[in-house]
């Protein structure tokens, strides 16, 4: 039983009144054993014992397609039962595989040309959220359950675009449309009133679904590398693993801590460390793309101090900056900043920044992280003594996978596209001027 | 129902707030009252359902005790309400939705039947003729219509007058009794026209889909099963959406099953033709296309499970 032509004889078994299966056909003996029946046992198959049963009581003969389970396959059998004084003889005519209709993952179809599911938010009648399903995940936190829609959707889109939402607080259909995030993504959206069975509308269903088919006003340097939506998740994981492993054999080798070896041997066990470092920062980078690209991408808020993490950023990348001869220049303790952004998030931007910085600046020069506050916002700039940013390409350099063309130097071209989403998902905003004296100077916006 | 189509015209919500009395109408045909209906059945439909029910209480007392001219435990049965009863109730609906749909049809019998009279197949040629035998013999001749009993039913159907017989006889007569056991004996599920055209759709359903999804050619019983096999939707509860007073269900289980526009348009004209409305019209014309067939295929799920619920615990 493990192909889809029709049998070519029937294949039979015998099951007792009791529901014990006293003879089998080889085929249904181990369609039995794979549902988790045993010899002699009682029928494993719900929908063949319940048939069994029927028919027993019945003392009828029936014909019937049942549905059945073997492993991850759906099988629809053609089976035919006929009772006798002991037992009940059942004959399978035909099986063939099918479709899972009632598979609750059916919703994945929905846009066939998406390889992930849409979010499913659902809402009662006074359009509280009361559900989410799907790849909620950095998208509805424990405190939305119980908030109103317009809180939600504002959040995710906007005040600008909540006019998009109309029909959800009249109960009434939206099509599908597309809709841009707050942190410039774009969004398929639609929508449905839920009815109970007395008809009365009982409250509101959103699908969101991320919409690659658009680039994005950010988007400059295209799609074409989007990743999948399980990628951070389930992808990343499972390739981390191996290339650690293959950095520490390299290194292993490339050191020669198990005896010396031909020159150009270590020469060559060393660029397969880089490489595979820098298979492993594309890992992160593209983790992170799928995380900030998902439709209603949101940060948490927490009271930080910039000066702080500027602090424990440099320290971070101190022996990397040590390495190049370079000094990192931080506030000093008595320097605080608050700011309203989520702690990790800003680290991260923090951390990208001044890797740039060291990677891009001449070795024996310095880099400066300062923080500031003005304006109503709390700022933290990176400024190196590299060659700088030319004027065009103040905007292009935050594209995505954009490089300026540069290669070769372990970037992936991703990380300053993220850190622009995180910082405007956070409220605030990355840009680069020209540093005084020359060179690039990153600022970080957030708000206070 | 007719007027100008208005923001709140959504196809599936429609379908959705029509489709309940799909789940629940036996139950109001029960009450006779209909007091929470959107659509309460016509009295020809009333008639009908008990003109059915009689016909088979008729059949089945011929088989047990000979042929009389009236019903005997007709009455009785009707006034302890065992015919009043859901699922009884309920497949006497069907059978009405069937006839109608049949007659709509032309009445003539299936074409493709005929053709896979000859199929390579053994078990396809074998189903193709017990669908026309039970066409012909349980359907539209006298005195077999308890076999289009399901067979849940005939046993609860058959005991149900053998014990009426015993009432108004005032005795026990093995004769009866053994005539029930050899009636319920010879039933054959295989040999009904619902299994004989789903054995047909599981065996060919694939191969033959152009076919089955023609009701002119397919005739009724294979075109809804080759629905129920793709949607896996009980074939008494397609025949009952296909038939409703609104059009909307069955637009909705069209869609489910993936019917290009022009395709479920002729369908429609085939099955309902004279009895769609305007605006179930102009509302198919402008939003069938919009159905994502995941949704109408969720939305078939939840009325199929309201119905079996419904049916099992004789509530909604």
């Amino acid at each position: 039983m493990n192909g889809t032509a029709p049998l070519t004889r029937a294949v039979t078994g015998e099951v007792s009144h009791e529901g014990m299966l006293l003879r089998a056909d080889d085929a249904l003996e181990q369609l039995h054993l794979r549902a988790g029946g045993e010899l002699g046992g009682i029928v494993a198959c719900p929908a063949l014992l319940s048939l069994t049963q029927m028919v027993v009581s019945l003392r009828m003969r029936l014909a019937r397609a049942v549905r059945v389970s073997d492993g991850a396959d759906n099988l629809e059998l053609w089976v035919e039962a006929e009772p006798s004084d002991n037992e009940v003889k059942l004959s399978i005519l035909s099986w063939r595989k099918i479709e899972n209709v009632a598979a609750s993952s059916k919703l994945q179809a929905v846009w066939p040309d998406q390889g992930q599911e849409p979010v499913r938010l659902g809402f009662d009648r006074a359009l509280r959220l009361v559900d989410a399903r799907g790849p909620v995940e950095d998208i509805v936190r424990p405190a939305d359950f119980g908030s109103s829609a317009k809180i939600i959707l504002e959040r995710f889109f906007g005040t600008e675009q909540f006019a998009q939402f109309q029909n959800v607080e009249k109960f009434l259909p939206i099509s599908r449309r597309n809709v841009t995030t707050l942190n410039d993504g774009n969004m398929l959206v639609w929508g449905q009133a839920e009815r109970n069975t007395d008809g009365e509308v009982s409250g509101y269903t959103l699908f969101f679904a991320q919409n690659e088919k658009i680039v994005g006003p950010t988007g400059l340097g295209g799609d074409q590398s989007t990743p999948g939506a399980l990628f951070g998740n389930q992808l990343a994981p499972v390739l981390r693993q191996p290339l650690n492993r293959i950095i520490a054999n390299a290194e292993t080798i490339g050191s020669e801590l198990l005896g010396p070896i031909r020159e150009n041997y270590a020469s060559y066990a060393r660029d397969i460390a880089n490489a595979a470092r820098h298979l492993t920062a594309l890992v992160e980078d593209l983790g992170d793309l799928e995380a900030v690209e998902r439709p209603g991408f949101a940060t948490a808020k927490d009271e930080i101090e910039l000066g702080d993490v500027a602090r424990r950023a440099a320290g971070l990348l101190a022996l990397k900056a040590a390495d190049h001869s370079i000094t990192l220049v931080v506030p000093d303790d008595q320097t605080h900043v608050p700011a309203n952004a989520e702690f990790r998030r800003v680290l991260q931007v923090m951390l990208n920044l001044i890797t740039n910085a060291i990677r891009y600046s001449p070795d024996g020069t310095e880099i400066r992280v300062e923080v500031g506050a003005g304006d109503g916002c709390a700022r933290i700039s990176v400024a190196d003594q590299g060659s700088g940013v030319g004027m065009d390409n103040h905007e292009r350099i935050f594209a995505k996978f954009e490089r300026l063309g540069r290669t070769g130097d372990g970037g992936s071209g991703l990380g300053l596209y993220i850190s622009r989403r995180l910082a405007r998902a956070m409220g605030g905003d990355l840009t680069v001027e020209d540093a005084k004296g020359g060179g690039a100077k990153f600022t970080l916006r957030l708000p206070q | 129902m007719d007027g100008l189509l208005g923001p709140q015209d959504d196809l599936l919500s429609i379908a959705s707030f029509h489709a309940r009395d799909v789940d629940a109408l036996c139950q109001d045909v029960a009450s006779i009252i209909f007091p929470s209906a959107v659509h309460t059945p016509s009295e020809a439909t009333i008639s009908a359902v008990s003109v059915k029910l009689l016909q088979i209480v008729r059949d089945i007392e011929a088989r047990l005790q000979g042929a009389t001219p009236e019903s005997i435990t007709g009455p009785l049965l009707a006034r302890s309400g065992f015919l009043r009863e859901p699922d009884i109730v309920d497949f006497a609906l069907a059978r009405v939705a069937e006839d109608n749909l049949i007659a709509r049809l032309g009445g003539g019998f299936s074409e493709f039947a005929v053709e896979l009279l000859d199929h390579a197949d053994e078990s396809v040629a074998h189903a193709a003729q017990a669908l026309l035998a039970a066409d012909s013999l349980q359907l539209r001749a006298q005195g077999r219509s308890y076999l289009t009993l399901p067979p849940e039913l005939l046993y609860k159907v058959c005991w149900r007058i053998v014990a009426a017989l015993e009432v108004l006889s005032g005795s026990r007569s093995d004769e009866v009794i053994n005539k029930a056991r050899l009636l319920i004996s010879s039933y054959d599920e295989a040999h009904t026209a619902p299994a004989s055209a789903r054995k047909i759709a599981h065996f060919i359903g694939n191969e033959a889909k152009v076919s089955l999804s023609n009701p002119h050619y397919a005739g009724i019983h294979l075109f809804v099963a080759q629905l129920s096999a793709d949607l896996n939707i009980g074939h008494d509860h397609i025949l009952r959406m296909i038939d409703f007073e609104s059009a909307f269900p069955m637009m909705v289980l069209l869609a489910a099953d993936g019917v290009p526009k022009d395709e479920a348009l002729q369908t429609m004209i085939a099955l309902r033709g004279q009895i769609l409305l305007p605006r179930e019209a102009v509302l198919f014309e402008s939003e069938y296309v919009h159905i994502i067939r995941e949704m109408a295929r969720e939305q078939l799920n939840k009325w199929s499970a309201a119905r079996l619920a419904f049916l099992s615990f004789c509530k909604t």
